[in-house]
């Protein structure tokens, strides 16, 4: 809006005409000030460097006259403070996130290393995005171990750890493509592993990795990363069962301890935690696959022998055909005497999925390790799948 | 009184040509004193003001910067900056009287001494006001520019320079009574 008076009043108009009448200066002085000026503008011309334009660094006072201004602006002062201020700490944040891409585990700035991983996870928009980030992760946790080895440091526990969590989630991120896709990314998982193994056994041939349990702890899940991509390439959907039922024996304890062949991994000090779901014997008839190792038995918890219950570990009839293999799918024949009793692999079903989430209570029919069957449609119908030959004692996870 | 646009003066003056720069002060120096002995009101302050303002265009043209055109407000605009930074950097000290007004035989004493209180409430309310606002009253009520020039001398659109004035002079008026 254009302002329609704008016009002094008389008495202002009076009081600014009173300076009007101002002093002039003598014109000795300004002769004086003339010859100075004349004298500096001699000087300038003949200056023997050039003018700033002329060398090419006129830039500059373009760059400087952009930020300057004649009047004070708060708001500004403001906000370039605030841009600065967030210029330093994400400059400076980037910066080291960017010098802590080569770190150890055993520098101050390894942390940063993973969370940046962590971050950089959480961000990729696709399976495959992920899966290449996974599998970069392992290549970088083989190197850190190399390079620890190297300069004879032991490997910490949560290299190893992490290690094999990435591993873990390189197969389930798998699991969840299609079947093409997924027969790709383990062809690419297995491949890497494969890589990544002979690294480890070159390693482990070095002098300060000799013996060193966490070496072979990882050079056996390694070549046990090698064996599960390769089967899932010829099976892709028992491989997802396989990882389905990792999953939910990983879930009571974040560090699994891979001691068999098969999926059965236990960690002797987990303690499960109640869930109320239970995976009764399963009536389907279903095949057995006769794969050994699949939904194994797995290693007993001697630290816990759970009390016969029912409903919760019973039998399944048996309506299936027996496996000739060891270690098929089979309900366990020991109704209520469900304890968890050392089996080894081949002792009997090992029916995989036995829930640990579900205390037995006495006088229920146990040993049986319920689904037992292939698909997951039949899991779970109440009526056991396949017996073997040699029906274990109860499930191989209390 | 309109601005002056002189490129080929400019064009000659960044050759730093004696006759160019002569030409220059000589034109715009008596102004630029004048300009700046209303609002400083100090003979002194007012030729350094003026001194510096015309080595500050020297050093301009050497830098390859300065004015292309309109010389005369950019000489304004230095010398307006100049007195907004001496206003920032210190209190002005209390003015004397005019001694000539003072040495006035035939002036009234009391007359002569109100006479300066009012200059001194005029220049005081003056320095009240934003610079900006400061110079649009210098160049359209003392220096009669027209608004374009005053324009060119705050490179600021005509529409603001008129807003500016608007604000100035209800600010003087608030100030002054």
């Amino acid at each position: 809006m254009t302002p329609t008076n704008i016009e002094p009043d008389e008495h202002m108009k009076s009081l600014l005409n009173r300076l009007r009448r101002v002093a002039s200066l003598t014109p000795q002085a300004v002769a004086e000030e003339r010859a100075k000026f004349l004298a500096q503008g001699e000087m300038f011309r003949t200056t023997v460097s050039q003018p700033t334009s002329r060398r090419h660094i006129g830039w500059i006072n373009t760059f400087v006259l952009a930020f300057q201004r004649k009047e004070r602006i708060p708001m500004l002062n403001t906000l370039m403070a605030i841009i600065i201020t967030i210029t330093i700490v994400f400059g400076g944040a980037g910066a080291t996130v960017f010098a802590a891409q080569g770190s150890l585990p055993d520098q101050p700035l390894y942390p940063v290393k993973t969370w940046s991983e962590d971050i950089r996870l959480s961000l990729a928009g696709s399976a495959q995005g992920e899966l290449d980030l996974m599998m970069e992760f392992t290549n970088r946790r083989v190197a850190e171990v190399a390079r620890l080895q190297a300069s004879g440091k032991p490997v910490p526990e949560g290299v190893a750890a992490r290690l094999q969590e990435e591993l873990n989630t390189a197969l389930h991120i798998a699991a969840g493509m299609n079947d093409p896709q997924m027969a790709q990314a383990l062809a690419q998982i297995r491949q890497q592993a494969e890589v990544q193994s002979q690294i480890m056994a070159a390693v482990m041939g070095a002098g300060s990795g000799q013996g060193d349990p966490v070496l072979a702890r990882l050079q056996e899940r390694l070549q046990e990363q090698v064996r599960l991509a390769a089967a899932g390439e010829a099976d892709p959907q028992g491989f997802r069962l396989q990882v389905r039922d990792r999953d939910r024996q990983n879930r009571p304890s974040q560090t699994p301890h891979p001691t068999q062949p098969g999926f059965a991994t236990h960690t002797p000090a987990a303690t499960p935690e109640p869930t109320g779901t239970s995976y009764g014997p399963g009536p389907g008839a279903g095949q057995p696959t006769g794969t050994p190792g699949h939904y194994g038995p797995g290693e007993p918890n001697p630290s816990r022998t759970p009390e016969p219950t029912g409903g919760s570990y019973g039998p399944g009839p048996g309506a299936g055909q027996p496996s000739e293999t060891p270690g098929g799918y089979g309900p366990g024949p020991h109704a209520g005497t469900a304890t968890c009793t050392p089996m080894q692999d081949g002792d009997g079903p090992g029916l995989g999925p036995l829930n640990p989430y579900v205390t037995p209570q006495a006088g229920d029919p146990g040993g049986g390790n319920g689904p037992a069957t292939v698909t997951p449609q039949q899991e779970g119908n109440g009526e056991g799948g396949q017996p073997t030959e040699n029906p274990g004692q109860g499930g191989g996870r209390p | 009184m309109r601005a002056s646009n002189d490129p080929l003066l400019l064009e000659r003056a960044r050759r730093f040509e004696n006759e160019a720069l002569a030409e220059i002060f000589d034109r715009y120096n008596a102004g630029i004193f004048r300009y700046a002995m209303r609002l400083l009101g100090d003979t002194d302050l007012a030729r350094e003001c003026m001194a510096e303002t015309f080595s500050r265009f020297l050093n301009a043209l050497r830098r390859g910067a300065g004015p292309s055109n309109y010389l005369q407000a950019y000489l304004y605009r230095i010398a307006h900056n100049w007195i907004t930074d001496y206003y920032r950097s210190k209190t002005p000290p209390s003015l004397p009287l005019d001694p000539e007004l003072r040495s006035d035989p035939a002036g009234d004493p009391p007359r002569v001494v109100a006479d300066e209180m009012e200059l001194q409430q005029v220049r005081s309310a003056l320095t009240l006001l934003t610079p900006d606002q400061r110079q649009v009253i210098m160049l359209k009520y003392l220096e009669e520019w027209e608004n374009e020039d005053i324009a060119r001398a705050l490179n600021k659109p005509v529409g603001a320079i008129k807003s500016l004035q608007h604000r100035a002079i209800e600010a003087l008026r608030r100030l002054l009574h």
